[in-house]
């Protein structure tokens, strides 16, 4: 069979499943301190459908993401719905981010975030619950770099944020 | 002679490491963790069955089971009832106690364990009002098997006993070699809505109340028996497909009179259940080669869903060596179909879809089947069914043998994004092409997801390419990537069964399509592997082969050695990571560098008065202005003067740059190390050198480019080849990178 996301839907419906609309992957979220900048920079990327579900059901509308139709102002909308769902601390305390642009490629959007003036990072939190509302076993892969150091939290809705030290 | 002294200046070279590191803790033995370290401990012993060349040997012997059945839709129920005739071939050397079959509906019965093995929990979970009433107000579906009876050919009752999905018949004396059992099931099931409550099968629902009924794993089944599982009952939880028997296949069918139907094999009664235009309208498809031939047109269709007939008609199939059936009915399909030529003979590719599918299917639907069967016959066999069916089924994609269920609809007013025309484009190649692996190349499925799973996508990933060139197959090395850098806690090696694996998709499609890509295009080059490929095919068609028998064809037909990869990317979860550490340029000289004036004095050897050549870096005593051309050392000359004739002719050009390059690999894997070398002349040259590079020192080695110009760039795996999963090691000069943010921060700003 081909393999579908439907498995997300696996603990909605009782029983288990396999179809929907494309392969499963979880979200990645790259994030990455820039020492010469100053500054933390996030890639997001999600599925392209699983992010227009989300929008339309959110906000009521369909954004029909990645083709004509798609409204002007869906990067509102973006902005909106990931300040809700993806949240930076730093040194305990919440930063806001600015939302620069996305990007579609294939199957997947990217979304590109920045905190700006952060003259280190030595304690980071992070909570995503991006797309956890519609799918329960949503996973959200967060992996970081900073300063020459890795490392990764899988977030999941039972278990959505997470803290780093670097 | 020169060439002694240098063999042993550079043995005494090694004796002097080797010195160094006389210590004790040197002595800690180890076994043998190289990784070029054959398979022997991971493949079974090969034996008569199945040889060290990967093909079934002189006494591989496989079941056979016949089925004949009378299979009845109670639409207005929406239930299925079976007679179902078994005839049970065992052509093994065993004597058999029991059989065992496979009941896949009983996954969906009241007491199903499926759902009491996954956990769940309150933490965090919200639910709109659907999802509520659903989870916590409706009563559970009734459904699995309702067994009416199993009885003896002669008619009196078999001793049975059911274990979840499994059912053994309790045989009254062994079954022998050679001989055959014949008994019978009576059943009925009750037919899930998989469009709402998941399902490879079952049925959709449309607002007016009718139905698209997509129908599998609707009869008991029987196991496979074979001399590397004893009987294969693991039980199905939901996730890891089927292992199945060939046989031939008798099925009637009854459903409304109004129903239109596509099964697993031929129709052996168009007579009675099509209408003479319909059959005339076959007749045209089997000729038209170029576009598809409606059987149903759609203005047909949209009249016959508006009626509900209450009379029935049959429909008759036979179908010969198939390990499954499957079919699909509704009086809501679209019917076409066009003739393919495999290799001089025909197939049928054919469509079975609501008008909600077009104008999407009947664009691409039939099309894509006829490409499919094309270009995976050339890469396996010529496909030997007689048709191949794609069915519209929304929210699926599942394949039997000679039907496939595939999702793809287009909104209410018929447009659609091109990302849903490539879906449906890949569910179709990909579901069709399932026919190859594992509905012919019949390996175990609740054993090894990637045997079909992964072959067929990457045989799926070179249809689409024809296709489309452009087609975006996700399923290149480049696309494996992000799954293979991610957290090891959620990575399994291909080699696991399929119902413990995190995440399943990458794991059992992509990365094994994506391996057998690289292995294709970067490893063994496309005329070996092609061959051993469909060697590995043509030898195990309407057969059941293990990873073995894959894994051992692939070298023995193409004298490649593969163990490293195999034990690599299927059985572990290492990464690629190759980079470039340093390049250090060298210069000619005749006076003695520091490094080499030290080896001399350790072992009280002079230097002095010595015609030698020295290779000199860059730095303490040594300044490049002072390099020499190799025509500047005088004894050279005078020793090549000295050649005769013949001799001088075979030699070449002296090069005039000489460069060291260190190759790090701090990946767990081995690959081949692809170097794009740039020059200052701009042009380019490509060197691969094997894995077997990093054979005795698998984290760094060294290789020597002597060149007429100057490089100024080299460039580790540039087209993506390997699945590097950390490029910025892979240029030297170390490129500062203008990394993908900043780009499109830049881009934003313009
Ligand atoms: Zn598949």
């Amino acid at each position: 069979m081909k393999f579908y996301k439907l498995i997300l839907l696996a603990l909605v419906f009782p029983l288990v499943a396999f179809t929907g609309l494309h392969k499963y992957y979880v979200s990645l979220t790259q994030v990455d301190y820039n020492e010469k900048s100053q500054a933390l920079q996030i890639t997001m990327n999600v599925f392209i459908d699983d992010m227009e579900m989300a929008m339309n059901k959110t906000y009521n509308k369909s954004f029909n993401l990645f083709t004509d139709k798609e409204p002007k102002d869906s990067g509102t909308y973006f902005e909106e719905y990931l300040k809700k769902h993806f949240k930076v601390k730093l040194e305990g305390k919440e930063m806001t981010y600015k939302y620069i642009g996305r990007k579609y490629e294939g199957d997947v959007v990217y979304f590109y975030l920045e905190i700006e003036h952060v003259p280190d990072v030595k304690t980071i939190e992070i909570e995503n619950t991006t797309l956890m509302e519609f799918f329960d076993l949503q996973k959200n892969l967060v992996k970081l770099k900073v300063k020459g150091k890795f490392d990764s939290l899988m977030l999941t809705k039972d278990n959505a944020k997470g803290v780093l030290n670097f | 002679m020169k060439k002694t002294f240098f063999i042993m200046f550079s043995f005494l070279l090694a004796l002097g490491t080797m010195a160094q590191e006389n210590d004790k803790s040197k002595y800690q033995g180890h076994t043998d963790q190289n990784k070029f370290k054959q398979m022997k401990d991971l493949l079974p012993t090969p034996n008569e069955q199945r040889t060290a060349s990967g093909a079934p040997g002189h006494q591989y012997t496989q079941q056979k089971v016949d089925y004949v059945m009378d299979i009845r839709l109670d639409e207005k129920n929406s239930q299925i009832h079976g007679d179902e005739k078994i005839t049970y071939h065992n052509n093994s050397k065993d004597y058999l106690e029991y059989l065992w079959l496979q009941l896949d509906q009983n996954v969906r019965a009241a007491n199903s364990k499926t759902p009491d093995i996954n956990s769940d929990s309150f933490n965090a979970a919200f639910n709109g009002p659907q999802s509520f009433t659903k989870s916590n107000l409706e009563k559970p579906f009734e459904g699995g098997f309702n067994i009416e009876y199993v009885k003896n050919a002669d008619g009196s009752p078999l001793s049975y006993l059911i274990n979840q999905t499994m059912m053994r018949i309790n045989l009254a004396k062994p079954l022998a070699p050679g001989e055959t059992f014949d008994f019978q099931i009576k059943w009925w099931y009750n037919i899930n809505d998989y469009f709402n409550d998941g399902g490879r099968s079952g049925y959709e629902p449309f607002p007016d109340g009718n139905k698209c009924y997509t129908i599998a794993q609707f009869f008991p089944r029987l196991c496979v028996y074979n001399n590397v599982e004893g009987w294969q009952n693991m039980q199905f939880w939901g996730r890891s497909e089927f292992a199945l028997e060939f046989g031939d296949y008798d099925v009637k069918i009854t459903v409304p009179s109004d129903h239109i139907m596509e099964a697993t094999g031929e129709l052996q009664n168009e007579k009675e259940v099509l209408t003479a235009k319909q059959r005339k309208r076959w007749e045209e498809a089997r000729k038209t080669y170029d576009n598809p031939v409606f059987i149903v047109t759609q203005e047909e269709a949209i009249e016959n869903e508006k009626g509900r007939a209450t009379d029935t008609k049959t429909w008759h199939y036979k179908a010969n060596n198939v390990r499954d059936f499957a079919f699909a009915t509704s009086r809501k399909y679209i019917w076409d179909a066009m003739a393919v030529n495999i290799n001089g003979h025909n197939v049928m590719a054919v469509s079975l879809y609501p008008k909600e599918g077009n104008p999407l299917w009947e664009e691409h639907s039939t099309r894509v089947v006829a490409n499919t069967l094309e270009e995976y016959s050339k890469l396996t066999f010529d496909y030997p069914y007689s048709k191949a069916v794609s069915v519209n089924a929304d929210r699926q994609g599942m394949e039997y043998p000679m039907i496939c269920f595939n999702f793809g609809r287009p909104s209410a007013d018929g447009t659609y994004s091109e990302r849903l025309k490539h879906g449906m484009i890949g569910v179709i190649t990909h579901e069709v092409g399932h026919n190859f692996f594992p509905m012919i190349v019949n390996s175990d499925e609740r054993q090894w997801t990637w045997m079909d799973e992964g072959l067929n996508s990457f045989v799926e990933t070179l249809a689409e390419l024809d296709y489309d060139p452009n087609f975006d197959t996700g399923n290149l090395p480049k696309d494996i990537v992000r799954y293979m850098s991610g957290d090891q806690k959620f990575l399994s090696p291909i080699m696991s069964q399929g119902d413990y694996v995190h995440q399943f998709g990458p794991n059992a499609y992509t990365k094994p399509a994506a391996g057998l890509y690289m292995l294709r295009h970067t490893i063994m080059g496309e005329e070996l592997f092609d061959y051993a490929f469909r060697t590995y095919a043509q030898r195990w068609m309407f057969k059941h082969p293990t990873p073995a028998d894959f894994f051992r064809t692939m070298e023995d037909a193409s004298a490649m050695d593969l163990d490293w990869f195999w034990r690599g990317w299927f059985y572990t979860t290492d990464v690629t990571d190759i980079g470039i550490k340093e390049v250090k340029q060298y210069y000619l000289t005749d006076q003695p560098t520091e490094a080499a004036k030290k080896f001399a004095e350790q072992r009280n050897f002079n230097l002095e008065g010595r015609q030698l050549v020295y290779y000199a870096e860059a730095g303490d005593n040594f300044d490049p202005k002072n390099a020499k051309k190799a025509s500047d050392f005088p004894f050279l000359n005078e020793y090549i003067n000295g050649l005769s004739p013949e001799e001088k002719a075979e030699l070449k050009e002296a090069p005039s740059y000489f460069y060291q390059v260190t190759f790090e690999k701090p990946g767990g894997l081995v690959m081949p190390i692809i170097a794009e070398i740039s020059y200052a002349d701009g042009t380019k040259e490509r060197k691969t050198f094997p894995a077997q590079i990093w054979r005795y020192d698998e984290n760094e080695i060294n290789k020597v480019f002597k060149t007429d110009k100057e490089i100024t760039s080299i460039v580790v795996d540039p087209d993506l080849e390997t699945a590097d999963v950390d490029t910025t090691n892979n240029a030297w000069p170390q490129e500062t990178q203008q990394t993908d943010f900043e780009k499109f921060k830049n881009e934003m700003k313009n």
